[in-house]
């Protein structure tokens, strides 16, 4: 419904409902969840990948971006790590997915088996340990 | 055409909202409990949270007392989780400049 609204009368009608609503049924009703809302729809019905086992304020954290690989990574690694909202955010602002080197991102992609040398940078330390105990 | 497409939303608003009365009771008693317990599990407390502040279109002066309460209990012995939490209501909720001035006092 806000989607549709929008295209026929622009951005700013977002800020006309929100008005409305407040002014109808009381306060709660923001530009921002409002635009929340609308995104979530927006990005859903072409990624349609959700997960039960995440909130609505896990998705408001993830939804801005246009990459849906992204988006995947964020809702599997929430729901493999069973994250909080403020847990997702320290990740989400450390760039975690993108100092994902392309083999391992390919791999989360084409949902190829992972290993834990995936989510290492730098392997020569495992390799190192791998030598000691052969010693 | 404008005010139908409004009359609509509205509409829809109002029934997500009665789902989420429902929701804000259950996440008030769980408050209670963990306050009445003296609960300190981080991960459980952030669940609460998270789920609190996903709930929308319900009366939001009973939502905010519920989400201050907990901020304020779990100030006690964790200020960092509290802080980070009350900093994520302020701008889910585009809360105003009062409501930041009066969370300093």
């Amino acid at each position: 419904m806000l989607s549709e609204a929008v295209k026929h009368y622009g951005e700013g009608i977002i800020k006309e409902y929100s008005k409305r609503i407040t002014e109808d049924l009381g306060k709660g009703y923001t530009q921002s969840r409002l635009r929340y809302f609308r995104r979530f729809y927006d990005v859903f019905s072409k990624c349609p990948t959700l997960s039960d086992k995440l909130s609505f304020s896990h998705y408001c954290e993830i939804i801005w971006n246009n990459d849906f690989n992204k988006i995947n990574y964020y809702i599997q690694i929430t729901v493999n790590h069973n994250l909080s909202v403020k847990q997702l955010r320290q990740r989400i602002r450390s760039n975690e997915y993108e100092r994902l080197d392309e083999k391992t991102r390919n791999k989360l992609i084409n949902k190829d088996r992972k290993s834990v040398i995936d989510f290492v940078k730098n392997c020569i330390i495992i390799k190192n340990i791998n030598i000691n105990r052969s010693f | 055409m404008e005010d139908d497409k409004y009359k609509e939303l509205k509409e829809a608003i109002k029934q997500v909202r009665e789902l989420n009365i429902e929701q804000l009771l259950r996440l008030t008693n769980m408050v209670d409990d963990i306050i009445n317990s003296n609960n300190t599990d981080e991960k459980y407390i952030s669940f609460v949270f998270d789920h609190l502040l996903s709930i929308s279109f319900v009366d939001f002066n009973l939502l905010k007392e519920v989400y201050i309460k907990l901020v304020n209990y779990v100030r006690l012995f964790n200020k960092e989780l509290a802080d980070a939490y009350w900093n994520f209501f302020i701008e889910d909720f585009e809360l105003d400049e009062e409501i930041k001035v009066l969370d300093k006092k």
